[in-house]
């Protein structure tokens, strides 16, 4: 088989490894068979794709050598997720967290033994992580959260609940954050930990969404026990930590989805052609969503030079103005496809797993792209961190 | 950083040093309200620290600089609101370097190199309206030649004009171009009405320089558009932060925070967009899209953020002494200039869907 990165040396020479690659290895009716599709196919057909990047060293391309990572220079990265996007590949959903949040909290948090067990599970095993960050009384005020982390000897003791754990019924591990000091000021009475899913005492709850499939789950603690092996960084350190975790949700994640944007406009225009595009005005509006799609997708380079520059504070500002725009401009775009796509775009289909928020179907595009305003810190939450510490404006 | 880098920001900071103290609002007020084009000593000044002459070749006279280094001269002009003729200069020499014949090089490129010559053109990408007829060596010129910017201060013309069905680009020399104030106090536009006058058939361009200068155009309009966005925006934020209103400071009220940092989103998308315009023209590299992209993004963001800076200041925002009717004038006008954010949106999805 094709292996892309043996190819590396000449950059035309990876982009046609790559496409003789995905032709080798990418089924081509996963989408019709990822259309309505059970759970259980759903989280096969994911494993299958992450194994067979794993196989080629593509799941962790933006990943340092040194935790075995591919460790692709930017212009490499660019033309894969350029040859991922123009084949439709699927986008590996289930492993956004074990791929992105994971590994921008272990590399500057974690212990040695921490980095080895946990970003080898990933690599070697496909280890589905989720995040338990949100919880029913803590959404935009993340830090007034309240699930609380008691020490008793060796262990911690976890008692509350967590809400909008992306794919939570099927994690492994869980990025945790808890309380475990409950005088300290709020954000400084945090500690960030590493849980076993499989741990006695925890029950997880699929919550069923508006688009009809349940992304999201919610997550109960009942005298949970943690190793305390599993505390991340400092115990009541863990509010600064989560920030490095949300910076990846904020910025590098979105790199793969604004080249898929790029993608899923182009198959919108050629479907457009003999419809909605002969109309001067709908085909500006489009003009004008090229034009900030190309804008964000320059953001998110400068965004990954910075890092290059200095990956330990590379990219922390920009990660944010990118967060806001990417959520606007992808729920403006899918929402304006809704206008193109009429009253037969208001017949239901079922849903496509594994598409991401840029099926072309959109309705449902329009519909999961809350994950984007909502999730990560909502519009209205960034743009009160750019209003109050980028433009130093004062607390209200 | 590279060496190329760490000059460009020296640069920018060498042409920010000199606009900022050669022009205050009460210098614009007072330029707008005299009968001038454009501001003269400034000009002077400009010719004395050789700006003209940036992106000139050596050859005839400039420093052969490329166009990053231009590019980050309309945005300061733009971030100042220099009533200067830098930008309709700039594209007449640069119609010359690509489509003048020898001749019409060594003429004028020097000229221009040195300052002692301000030029204009009527704007690229239009269908002319001066209708010119052969007779012998002379070209005779009819019609009317409009959007001249800054045309009354102009040694030099470049009209586009009708030969046969076929548009071409004939170099006029001008004296009497009418001078037609504009609601930007600090551009203004020129006309010029032809009634068989004779030009050289010798001062016809000899290439077709038309899409580079609607791409010349569209990059430096949206440079300009970022540095006027960013200046606007921090003189409202400090508005916003000094303002007492309720016994709080007014920037402290979250409506009003949305808005800067949706104002301040939209400027790093714009300034994301034009420098990559920029640096693909620098390279020589096909710019069309990004163009007439960052023309049209980036002049709609300056308009409606020196819109919502008037509303932001409050009374004050509507008063002649605040320089916010300044900015919001030139985003106007520049919304219009050189192809309207329409035109470039039709142009950008020409290409596209081609």
């Amino acid at each position: 088989m094709t292996r892309p990165l043996d190819h590396r040396s000449d950059e035309t020479g990876f982009r046609i490894a790559l496409r003789d690659w995905l032709a080798d290895v990418l089924p081509a009716d996963w989408q019709a068979r990822m259309t309505g599709a059970s759970e259980a196919e759903f989280v096969a057909f994911q494993r299958q794709w992450l194994d067979a990047m794993r196989a080629v060293g593509l799941d962790t391309p933006h990943w340092p050598k040194a935790w075995g990572g591919s460790e692709l220079t930017l212009r490499e990265q660019i033309i894969l997720y350029e040859e991922l996007a123009r084949a439709s590949a699927p986008l590996a959903d289930l492993f956004v967290i074990s791929l992105y949040h994971l590994p921008a909290t272990l590399f500057a948090h974690g212990t040695a033994a921490q980095q080895a067990r946990y970003l080898g599970g990933v690599r070697e095993r496909g280890e589905i992580w989720c995040q338990g960050f949100s919880e029913p009384g803590a959404g935009s005020d993340l830090a007034s959260l309240r699930t609380k982390a008691e020490r008793r000897g060796d262990v911690y003791v976890v008692n509350g609940q967590k809400i909008w754990s992306s794919w939570g019924m099927f994690a492994d591990y869980c990025l945790l954050l808890a309380r475990t000091d409950p005088d300290a000021k709020k954000q400084l009475g945090i500690s960030y930990f590493i849980l076993d899913m499989k741990t006695p005492g925890i029950t997880v709850r699929p919550i069923r969404q508006i688009s009809g499939e349940a992304e999201f789950a919610e997550i109960f603690f009942d005298d949970v026990e943690i190793p305390v092996e599993n505390l991340i960084g400092a115990e009541n350190a863990g509010w600064q930590i989560a920030q490095s975790t949300l910076t990846a949700e904020r910025g590098l994640a979105i790199f793969d989805y604004a080249q898929r944007m790029e993608a899923r406009m182009r198959l919108d225009l050629e479907a457009g052609r003999e419809t909605w595009l002969k109309d001067v005005g709908h085909a500006r509006e489009y003009a004008r969503f090229w034009a900030e799609a190309r804008a964000v997708r320059l953001m998110i380079r400068q965004m990954l030079a910075e890092i290059a520059e200095d990956p330990k504070a590379g990219g922390m500002v920009i990660t944010t103005y990118i967060k806001l725009r990417w959520a606007t401009l992808l729920q403006d775009y899918s929402e304006f496809m809704i206008r193109m796509a009429g009253l037969a775009g208001q017949i239901a289909t079922p849903p496509m797993l594994g598409g991401g928020h840029q099926t072309g179907v959109a309705m449902m595009d329009f519909m999961r792209n809350y994950g984007w305003t909502i999730a990560g810190g909502s519009n209205e939450i960034m743009r009160n961190v750019i209003a109050e510490r980028f433009l130093e404006m004062p607390r209200g | 950083m590279s060496d190329d880098a760490l000059d460009l920001d020296a640069l920018r900071d060498s042409f920010r040093d000199v606009l900022g103290d050669a022009l205050s609002v009460e210098t614009l007020l007072r330029h707008g309200e005299s009968a001038e084009p454009v501001h003269h000593a400034l000009w002077a000044q400009i010719v004395d620290l050789g700006w003209p002459g940036l992106a000139i070749t050596e050859e005839h006279g400039g420093l052969g600089l490329g166009f990053d280094t231009l590019a980050i001269l309309y945005e300061e002009l733009g971030r100042s609101l220099a009533p200067v003729p830098v930008l309709p200069t700039m594209l007449v020499a640069e119609a010359l370097t690509l489509g003048g014949s020898a001749a019409q090089q060594r003429e004028w490129l020097p000229k221009i190199a040195s300052g002692e010559l301000m030029a204009s053109l009527t704007p690229p990408g239009e269908r002319p309206a001066v209708i010119a007829r052969r007779d012998g060596e002379y070209l005779v010129l009819d019609g009317v030649a409009e959007g001249l910017v800054d045309g009354g201060a102009a040694g030099l013309l470049l009209v586009a004009v009708m030969i046969d069905g076929q548009a071409l680009r004939v170099l006029v020399e001008s004296e009497t171009v009418e001078h037609q104030p504009c609601y930007d106090l600090t551009r203004s536009l020129g006309r010029l009405a032809f009634s068989g006058r004779q030009v050289p058939l010798a001062n016809l361009l000899v290439r077709d320089v038309e899409p580079a200068l609607i791409d010349h155009a569209s990059i430096a309009l949206a440079c300009e558009a970022v540095g006027g966005a960013e200046r606007i925006l921090d003189i409202t934020l400090d508005y916003l932060k000094t303002r007492e209103q309720f016994g709080r400071v007014i920037g402290s009220f979250q409506a009003l925070k949305h808005r800067a940092a949706n104002h301040k989103t939209d400027i790093v998308s714009i300034s994301a967009l034009t420098r990559e315009a920029v640096i693909m023209r620098a390279r020589d590299e096909d710019v069309r899209l990004e163009a007439a992209a960052a023309k049209a993004y980036a002049c709609d963001v300056f308009a409606k953020l020196t819109r919502d800076a008037i509303q932001l200041h409050g009374g004050i925002g509507v008063t002649w002494e605040q320089v916010c009717h300044l900015y919001m004038k030139r985003a106007r006008l520049n919304e219009q200039l050189y192809g309207t954010t329409a035109q470039h949106l039709d142009r950008l999805i020409e290409s596209l869907a081609a």
